[in-house]
């Protein structure tokens, strides 16, 4: 480690931003011990499958000891460390997890943004007068969640989010750490440059390696040559710049502003076995087709993106694009069916098909010079909608997508 | 009477499931004297399908389904071809190539060109009319095939005066292997099981049908179905193959008078003149029995292909023969090595002998140039390999089908395998015990078994992959066997191209040796690459009069030859490199020619107890011969060591003919004949009771016959490979540092480049880091030192290797900014160049991180402009500047692994460097081995290579090879220790070996007690996350 970074006594009036990062470092390892105490201090692996190619996402120190390492694949691990519990992701346990921390978070500041699990960013600006400063706010947030939640969290605060982030990422041995305005660079130079973001561009870590840019400060001082800059790193040198000075001016975006920005209908079918049986699929693609259809109907909507996501068996994941620019019953199936076809591309098992309608955007109907009445699809449509309004969404299908 | 004329085997290329065994006994069965085999577009198993159905007593009637149009499209014509005569056999066959070649091609103007001696039945109403207009009247028939309306047919027969003839289609033996066709349509078209086509899916009623079921379903046409056997005896069925089809000489030679007279003027050159009377007579000997039986043409055709290199071996029993030997098809003198000529050709043979030659495995493509060229591709093609499904690839085919996922298919093949190893041909029960009984190959004893679930769709796949083993999947080339003929190729088989771009025959290796076509191997060989490039760069510095030349080497009694083999030194050379043989040549102590030819033949995977023994006799161990008669094994001290001697041994003591001694001989090394071998030991063992042996001898004798199994050789191919063998001795002990850099330059052999490199340091030669002006792409060698080729350095085109050469030629690079500015290349590859350090005695001041830099300005084009300036403070050529910019030098570490990224191992230090300070003093080395016998040892060492071998109880154990930076040691692992270490060995490189120093006959070896991970020992002394922390 370098020098002590600064810790500022915060002042009143227009003071700077002030960006608050929390992190769980582990975050599925600390959620798993939440629920099994047993765990504590046993060697626990979190592994994205439990089939031979599967590998490490996460582990626990003991497992380090171990021998074990993130990206290492599960047949080597259970080879390398047979006392280490290799235990498979649970979503829905990250998911409240995560949750309770965000509500908890939330009382500290109206602006925080989940960043991924166990990684929120606050927007503690303008709070002195409640918190006296950051970093009180700081050490009372860590507080509350080691006491409410059992948790560990690591705190950074400093003028953005990047600086915050790289702080909670080297935080020694106390829990929270802020960097004071204005210190941002000084507080980067003695990292290693593999602290920037940056860095895991394949080109700029490249870059670092072959000319050997060890620390941040190497980096800061390259990149004062404009020209050297450009050279090494290429289309990404501004990204460069700016990280290995401590600039960032991202905002923090709470979800609700993102979700505005991004309403989209999601539907997800999973199918009762895992199949590649083309017919039971078809009938999963209608289903999905009258759901997304009878939505985009009620929201008097046409969705200019559609993504149509197709989940194997072993885990692949692959999407196509496409956009519903006319939402009777029997174009969004013809549409569905031919992003189906384009999406599916292997012969493995399917175990569930997803579609992500968004971009959606008012339906505007071309009117008619002489009124001949709604197209036969769409009067159909319309019937099948009001038996659904009254009778509710499961209450008739076409019958071809019962057969499932 | 009825018999099927449109019948698909196994052999039909994923389109048929019955193997022709099993329709034939269904033919017998039903009564049925003839059988056709159609075949799609091809006839795979023809001569397989011959020899068969004579077995069964039936006529084989030879024929193929032509399906015309795009792959993957509906057939655009569809109708069966049947050989009427050698001439519609001819004509099938060219056809059958045509449609190889361009599979959409109309079959009319094919039909047009060769329908002579061709029947054809079309089940196509519309097609017929076309055909009828090629194709005379008595030849041409409406064929009434299952599933498709008889009416429409009937209606066109009538129209055009045809007859309809009623055939079965058939794709299976019974109705409920329907599934299992379609199966096979959805692994060759690689689709899913729902998306086959309508036309690709054949219902049950194409099963091989009895004549009733045939009047079932033509009740109103008996006359069709009883036209299927006028048509039958119609059609050829007296195949003979028993005419060996040479490719001529030019007209008006006499293959027998030219060979005589090559013979004796290469015997001029062998043998010293005037030729002694048993040269004589063994050449005349010899001439009389390759005469008698027509093959003069053939031993001239290899003397011809073999002069295009002057390095050669013959590998086989020709080397036996002394005609071989003059012509210099082989280099071994079969008279002073006491060589017997029987194995290679003897009266009683019919079959033709093979000579197979090697050749520098880079120069074997331009000798099969030669051959098409100088025969045409219309008189030559390679030998086809037959693909057939496996237990591994049927389960991993059918699973794919299934939507079964890799890791899901994994799991099970690994299992499926060694059940079926255990089971033979499995069989509808044998799947069960594949759940959990089973532990994967590499799970040790205290692994818990990760218990295989079967459910419904695993059960299902398993049973029908059972059902499909053995059938032909794809065709693939076959290594080095040509064919040639006299005449057009495809007059004799149906030829294709295949993705490499060259031509081959539809059949395999046996099919092709038994329909009489010449067969000829021309196999790749890296050991003689290995001399040659060795001879290359001793001869650079040499005048031409003073050039050594592989023919002109003598080394049987050199006498530091003799002294590296002795000690077991021969890595890199050919044959003897392995370390069970380097460890036999420092044991036995024993190196010359006639020992090491019993050596290179007693290293063999059943043979271990018997090279025990044969160290204890030459060693002066006292043993008699087992019995007077067996006299013939006293030249390899009592032991079976050749080939030859199983079948000697069959004839002295059971009385056998050279035929049958030649079957017990080949039932060791060919898998098919495996299921002779209780057969032939109660039948050896039995008459050679009744001859008046010992049964307690005639024991041992089997004993000695059962260590052949796996692989084994002829005393000619021992010896033949013990020439080269000595050859590279000779080379290593007189030009090791020229050898090595051969030797790792042609790549293969039993090590690694880096246990190459590393072997070449220990004799004393330093190696040489690659360079911009020294390099060249191969390793180079001379006197004391090697240098690294760019073909090391990884990420490096080939394209830009050689543009660098060319510009080189120009004169030498002067820096690295010279560099740039006369080769273009790319910056992946100019990096590459950087970090491997071929700049680094070019610019001595500069780091390497200072010359990316200066490349990466180059690349992104700012340092075009002149008034821009250089970025070394304004000069362009500025080596000599510094830089505004501070970029520090590389660690020692740091350099390490940019080695390993270049090379794949690091150069300048040994892996074991990084270690140094760990290691410490607490550890031995490998000098250190020989002051320890008989006590613990601890040694760090890099495993080089490994060996899995399996004790009498059938439990496995493993012998390493590891190397510290003294030296190499050899090391054991038995059956315990093996079962708790083997999986660390499956992933790991660096060890701490902690064990017990055992010697035998001065030769020490340790028998591993412990093994630990080096890199884990050093990540326990240091374990922290250093991913952030400032250094």
């Amino acid at each position: 480690m370098g020098r002590p970074p600064t810790v500022s006594a915060s002042g009143g009036g227009s003071s700077p931003p002030r960006i608050l990062h929390a992190r769980l470092k582990n975050f599925e390892v600390q959620a798993e011990r939440l629920i099994d105490p047993a765990l504590a201090t046993r060697p626990i692996a979190i592994i994205s499958s439990g089939a031979q190619d599967g590998t490490i996402l996460t582990l626990s120190k003991e497992a380090i000891q171990e021998g074990l390492s993130r990206g290492m694949h599960v047949s080597l691990a259970r080879k390398v460390s047979r006392r280490t519990i290799l235990l498979s992701r649970n979503i829905a346990l990250y998911q409240k997890v995560q949750s309770v921390v965000y509500r908890l978070l939330s009382r500290y500041s109206p602006l925080v943004e989940p960043a991924s699990y166990g990684q929120f960013f606050v927007d503690m600006s303008g709070t002195n007068g409640i918190f006296r400063s950051p970093a009180k706010a700081g050490h009372l947030l860590h507080k509350d969640i080691a006491h409410q939640i059992n948790l560990a969290p690591q705190v950074g605060i400093s003028r953005n989010k990047l600086v915050s982030s790289i702080a909670t990422q080297v935080v020694p041995a106390g829990p929270v750490l802020e960097v004071a305005p204005g210190e941002e660079a000084d507080f980067l130079a003695p990292l290693r440059s593999t602290a920037l973001p940056a860095s895991r561009e394949r080109l700029v870590g490249q870059a670092l390696r072959d000319l050997n840019l060890v620390i941040i400060r190497e980096v800061q001082n390259l990149v004062s040559y404009e020209r050297l800059a450009q050279a090494a790193f290429s289309v990404h040198v501004r990204q460069v710049t700016a990280q290995a000075r401590g600039i960032d001016t991202s905002l923090v975006l709470p979800p609700r502003w993102k979700q505005q920005r991004h309403r989209h209908i999601f539907e997800r079918y999973t199918l009762p076995a895992d199949t590649n049986d083309e017919n039971l699929l078809h009938n999963a693609i209608r289903h999905l087709a009258d759901v997304v259809g009878y939505q985009l109907r009620t929201q008097h909507s046409i969705a200019r993106d559609v993504r149509l996501f197709v989940h194997y068996t072993d885990g692949y994941e692959r999407h196509v694009s496409g956009s519903i620019l006319q939402h009777d019953a029997s174009t969004v199936t013809a549409i569905l069916l031919e992003l189906y076809q384009r999406a599916n591309r292997r012969r493995n098992r399917i175990r569930a098909i997803t579609v992500d309608a968004a971009r959606l955007r008012p339906y505007a109907q071309q009117i008619e010079l002489f009124d001949s009445g709604l197209p036969r699809d769409q009067r159909l449509s319309a019937q099948l909608d009001a038996i659904r309004k009254k009778y509710g969404l499961g209450s008739i299908f076409m019958a071809a997508s019962l057969d499932r | 009477m009825f018999c099927h004329l449109n019948v698909h085997s196994w052999h039909s290329r994923m389109q048929g499931v019955t193997p022709i065994g099993a329709l034939l006994d269904r033919a017998k069965a039903l009564g049925m004297s003839h059988l056709a085999l159609t075949e799609i577009n091809g006839m795979w198993g023809f001569i397989n399908f011959v020899r068969l159905a004579r077995q069964a007593g039936i006529a084989p009637i030879c024929g193929s389904h032509i399906l015309t149009g795009p792959p993957g499209e509906k057939p655009a014509q569809d109708l069966i071809l049947l050989v009427e005569n050698q001439a519609g056999f001819e004509n099938l066959c060219q056809i059958l190539s045509r449609l190889h070649d361009e599979p959409a091609h109309d079959i009319l103007p094919l039909l047009e060109r060769w329908q002579a001696g061709l029947i054809a039945l079309c089940p196509d109403p519309p097609l017929l009319p076309q055909l009828a207009r090629v194709i005379p009247q008595g030849n041409l028939f409406g064929e009434l095939r299952p599933g498709l309306g008889t009416e429409p047919m009937l209606a066109a027969c009538k129209q055009l005066d045809l007859q309809p003839v009623a055939t079965g289609e058939v794709y299976f033996l019974k109705a409920v292997e329907a599934p299992l066709y379609q199966l096979l349509r959805a692994i060759d078209r690689n689709e899913r099981l729902s998306q086959l086509p309508t036309w690709e899916l054949k219902p049950g009623l194409h099963y091989f049908a009895d004549e009733a079921e045939m009047e079932r379903r033509y009740p109103g046409d008996p006359q069709a179905i009883g036209r299927s056997m006028t048509l039958a005896a119609r059609c050829k069925t007296d195949w003979d193959f028993s005419t060996t089809i040479f490719p001529g000489l030019s007209p008006g030679e006499d293959a027998e008078a030219i060979l005589r007279e090559r013979v004796y003027a290469g015997a001029a050159g062998r043998y010293r003149v005037p030729l002694s009377a048993p040269v004589r007579e063994r050449i005349e000997m010899e001439l009389s029995l390759v005469c008698r039986k027509g093959f003069a043409a053939y031993f001239l055709i290899v003397a011809d292909i073999v002069k295009e290199s002057p390095l050669t071996i013959g590998r086989g029993s020709a080397a036996a023969s002394i005609l071989s030997y003059c012509l210099l098809i082989t280099q071994v003198d079969p008279l002073r090595h006491n060589l017997a000529f029987e194995r290679f050709l003897n009266p009683d043979r019919t079959d033709m002998p093979d000579i197979d030659i090697d050749f520098a495995w880079d120069e074997r493509d331009a000798v099969l140039d030669y051959v098409f060229k100088k025969y045409g591709a219309d008189q030559a093609a390679m030998v086809a390999n037959h693909v057939t499904l496996q237990p591994r690839s049927a389960v991993r085919e059918v699973a794919k089908v299934y939507g079964l996922s890799n890791e899901e298919i994994i799991t099970v093949t690994k299992r499926v395998h060694l059940v079926f190893a255990a089971a033979g041909r499995p069989t509808k029960q044998s799947y069960p015990f594949i759940d959990a009984a089973v532990p994967l190959p590499t799970a040790t004893a205290t692994a818990t078994p990760h218990p295989l679930h079967i459910d419904d769709t695993l059960a299902e796949v398993l049973e029908l992959s059972m059902k499909l083993i053995g059938i032909f999947h794809y065709p693939s080339v076959h290594s080095g066997g040509v064919v040639i003929v006299p005449d057009a190729i495809r007059k004799h088989v149906p030829v294709l191209t295949a993705p490499k771009g060259v031509p081959i025959v539809e059949w395999e290796k046996d099919q092709v040796e038994e329909s009489g076509l010449v067969k000829i191997d021309i196999l790749g060989n890296r050991s003689l690459a290995v001399v040659r490039d060795c001879l290359h760069d001793v001869n650079l510095y040499r005048r031409p009069t003073e050039h050594l030349s592989y023919r002109a080497i003598k080394p049987l009694d050199d006498p530091r030859t003799t002294a590296i083999m002795e000690r077991g030194l021969t890595m890199g050379v050919f044959y003897i490199e392995s370390p069970a043989t380097r460890q036999l040549l420092a044991k036995a102590g024993k190196v010359d020619y006639e020992h090491v030819v019993i050596y290179s033949s007693i290293i063999r995977p059943a043979a271990n107890r018997y090279s025990d023994l044969l160290i204890e006799r030459i060693h002066g161990a006292p043993w008699e011969p087992l019995h007077p008669d067996l006299d013939f094994l006293n030249e390899s001290y009592g032991i079976m060591v050749y080939q030859e001697q199983v079948a000697l041994s069959a004839r002295v003591l059971a009385g056998w003919p050279w035929k049958e001694a030649d079957m017990l001989q080949k039932i060791g090394t060919k898998k098919s004949l495996r299921p002779l071998v209780p057969t032939m030991q109660e039948k050896f063992i039995r008459q050679s009771i009744e001859r008046g042996y010992a049964p307690e001898m005639v024991q041992q004798v089997w004993r000695m016959i059962e260590s052949f199994e796996g692989y084994s050789f002829t005393k000619a191919h021992s010896a033949s490979y013990a020439r080269l063998s000595f050859v590279c001795a000779y080379l290593k002990a007189h030009h090791p540092a020229e050898f090595m850099a051969a030797v790792i330059s042609n790549r293969g052999g039993f090590y690694s480049p880096y246990a190459y490199m590393s072997e070449a340091r220990r004799l004393g030669i330093s190696v040489l880091p690659p360079h911009i002006n020294r390099s060249r792409l191969k390793w180079k060698g001379h006197r004391r030192k090697m240098r690294v080729g760019f073909m090391e350095i990884r990420n490096l085109q080939r394209s830009s290797i050689d543009a660098t050469l060319n510009e080189r030629k120009r004169g030498d690079f002067s820096s690295l900014d010279d560099f740039l500015r006369r080769v273009d290349m790319v910056f992946g590859d100019v990096r590459a160049l950087i970090r491997a350090g071929c700049f680094d005695d070019l610019e001595p001041e500069r780091s390497r991180p200072e010359l990316l830099l200066q490349l990466m300005e180059h690349h992104s084009g700012s340092d075009q402009s002149p008034e821009a300036g250089s970025i070394f403070h304004g000069s362009r050529s500025a080596s000599a500047e510094a830089p505004p910019v501070h970029l520090r030098q590389l660690s020692e570490l740091q350099v390490y692994q940019m080695e390993v990224e270049s090379f794949g191992y690091p150069l300048s230090s040994h892996p074991l460097a990084p270690f140094k300070a760990l290691l410490g003093r607490r550890m031995q080395t490998a000098g250190d081995i020989p002051r320890y016998v008989g006590r613990a040892i601890t040694l760090a060492g890099i495993c080089l290579t490994t060996k899995t071998v399996k004790t009498r109880k059938g439990e496995t154990m493993e012998f390493l090879t590891f190397e510290d930076q003294s030296g190499l040691f050899e090391t054991v692992l038995f059956p315990g220790q093996y079962k708790v270490f083997n999986d660390l060995l499956r992933w790991e490189k660096l060890f701490v070996i902690q064990g017990k120093v055992e010697e035998s006959y001065g030769v020490q070896t340790v028998t591993i007690e412990r093994l630990t991970s080096l890199a884990r020992m050093a990540s326990g002394a240091k374990q922290k996350d250093a991913a952030l922390q400032s250094p």
